[in-house]
């Protein structure tokens, strides 16, 4: 569907030259929602600008349907761009017009009839819940009606795929979420392709399939969003779990010595990760009756990834060392990742 | 109407040839500020979209515009009348009279017009533009439908302060036998020491700039979103 080939832009100014995207190969397939995460500066919205060559790439290629788009020219680039949606953080409706011209914008050169442009674009109002708002002015509407409308905007030629830059981080939590919904319907309905660009890991989190990882313009990590992120590699990945949930906050406690992290002698520390694989077993308890050692559980949380619950739990074990290592061994030996962290 | 006789001793004699002055201004205003809208929308969409990152980036052609707007602008209005005299002959056949004054007029705003329209354009949103490459749009397209369209309220806001000074620009021309208030103002209130006809003519030129800046806000007001 979507293939990048050593896809490299560089960026000139006075102050150097900045690598935005270097050497970046990603494979996006047909129907999925894949998304791209990284914090701010690592090149993630240039990548995704290479997509529908808002960006040229220095070097590379860029196959869509396995056309090398970056060698068309720039009336067929346009009729390619016309087939792709792109929703913005800053929404960019255009505010001169009202929301059904807005989304009428986008129809100009679809050569329709008047009746059937009117047609489609009611249905693209109701589909994201819009339909009362046809003649208010993006001024008149909050941020995530803005969004809903421009989403109608970026649908309305049909796309077969969805570009979102950071089409959340202007939203509030809740709204954030009912956009996601939409895009998660919109990609179950019609099947558009759906290419997200963000550095909120909720959403990455709450709707792709696969995710890449980007750091200094490199893709570091890539995969399905539960492997990825039950098993994080590079530092980078592990820094955008420790976002998501609270479970980074033991770090901070250990490093203060909080009481709530004092060990007494004999004790060990342990942090538990865990996929779905496992999470019914009453594993804690078997090891406790088995092994004899004690665990309490200091800290705990329970991320749903895309539909896969990614577990991690902060156990204390007490006991002999003997029966501790023992008791961790087994833990290991049903599939769940252990780390000794104090 | 006595009383307004009584204030402006002379008007009832000069009414015909105010009437007609008052004519010749606006014949100047409306037809060189029509030509002047049409070369200031031109001139300042071009230097957007030929600027460093336009979406047609071309630096000569930015440079030269850029580089003729600032040497035009610098030649004060009067000497630009003597200056364009030839000029004025070859393209309207004349350097006499109102149409004498048209080529120095649009001479005298457009650089002026021009730089305002860019910076009304230039307000517009660049992510407008992102959007619309986004969609497919071409770059005239993206002209007219974002750059201009969306500018409304912008652009009526420059033309507005363009036309007030091509107001004041006409009656500098009347000083060189191209009629119109000033002209008027000159002859009778000047040379002939009626000063009554002074007032009357700053009243007249009140009202025009009044209507200019009535139908300019109502505009923005409409557009205004």
């Amino acid at each position: 569907m979507i293939e990048l080939k050593n896809v490299t832009k560089t960026f000139n100014s006075a102050a150097g030259n900045v690598h935005a995207v270097q050497n970046v190969s990603l494979k996006i397939e047909e129907g999925e929602i894949f998304g791209i995460i990284g914090f701010s500066g690592a090149g993630k919205s240039t990548l995704v600008r290479c997509i529908n060559l808002l960006e040229k790439p220095d070097s590379g290629e860029v196959l869509i349907d396995g056309n090398d788009i970056v060698k068309l020219s720039e009336k067929e680039l346009r009729n390619v761009r016309r087939k792709m949606g792109m929703i913005f953080q800053h929404f960019n409706l255009m505010p001169s017009r009202t929301v059904y011209n807005n989304v009428g914008f986008a129809l100009r050169k679809s050569g329709l009839s008047k009746e059937e442009k009117d047609k489609k674009i009611r249905s693209l109002l109701e589909l994201v819940d819009l339909s009362d708002k046809t003649d208010s002015y993006p001024s008149q509407l909050s941020g995530g009606q803005k969004q809903r409308v421009a989403i109608a905007r970026a649908l309305a030629n049909d796309p077969k795929i969805l570009l979102c830059d950071e089409a959340t981080s202007a939203l509030d939590p809740q709204t954030t979420r009912s956009i996601l919904k939409l895009l998660e319907s919109v990609n179950k309905k019609l099947g558009i392709t759906i290419v997200i660009i963000t550095h909120q890991m909720e959403v990455v989190k709450d709707i792709c399939d696969r995710v890449a990882v980007m750091e200094n313009g490199s893709v570091v990590e890539e995969g399905r969003t539960a492997d990825v992120f039950s098993h994080p590699k590079m530092p980078v990945t592990k820094s955008f779990i420790e976002t998501a949930g609270n479970i980074g906050k033991i770090y901070e406690l250990i490093k203060e010595d909080s009481p709530l992290t004092s060990l007494k002698p004999g004790e060990k520390m342990y942090m538990l990760t865990y996929t779905s694989v496992n999470t019914k077993d009453a594993i804690i308890s078997y090891v406790s009756r088995t092994y004899n050692v004690n665990a309490s559980i200091i800290f705990g949380n329970v991320e749903v990834l895309k539909d896969i619950p990614l577990g991690k739990l902060v156990v204390v074990f007490s006991g002999d060392k003997k029966d501790i290592d023992a008791a961790v061994q087994y833990i290991e030996s049903v599939g769940i990742d252990t780390e000794e962290i104090k | 109407m006595g009383i307004i006789y009584q204030i402006f001793p002379n008007l009832e004699k000069l009414a015909p040839e105010l009437i007609k002055c008052t004519g010749q201004t606006v014949q100047m205003v409306a037809v060189s500020g029509i030509i002047s809208f049409f070369f200031g929308l031109f001139f300042g969409s071009l230097l957007i979209v030929t600027r460093k990152g336009g979406i047609l980036e071309c630096l000569p052609v930015y440079n030269i515009i850029d580089k003729a707007i600032d040497i035009l602008r610098s030649i004060p209005f009067l000497i630009l009348l003597f200056l364009l005299i030839p000029l004025s002959r070859t393209i309207v056949g004349t350097s006499l009279g109102v149409e004498g004054a048209y080529v120095p007029l649009i001479f005298g705003t457009v650089p002026f017009f021009s730089r305002q329209i860019e910076t009304a354009i230039a307000e517009v949103d660049p992510g407008l533009i992102e959007a619309s490459e986004a969609m497919g749009f071409s770059p005239i397209e993206i002209i007219f439908s974002v750059y201009l369209r969306e500018s409304i309220p912008g652009i009526a806001r420059v033309s507005m302060i363009t036309l007030i000074s091509l107001i004041g620009l006409t009656t500098m021309a009347g000083a060189v036998g191209a009629g119109g208030v000033g002209d008027f103002a000159i002859r009778y209130g000047y040379q002939l020491h009626q000063r009554d006809t002074i007032w009357i003519s700053v009243i007249i030129t009140l009202i025009m700039v009044s209507i200019v800046q009535l139908v300019g806000n109502f505009i923005i007001k409409k557009t205004k979103h």
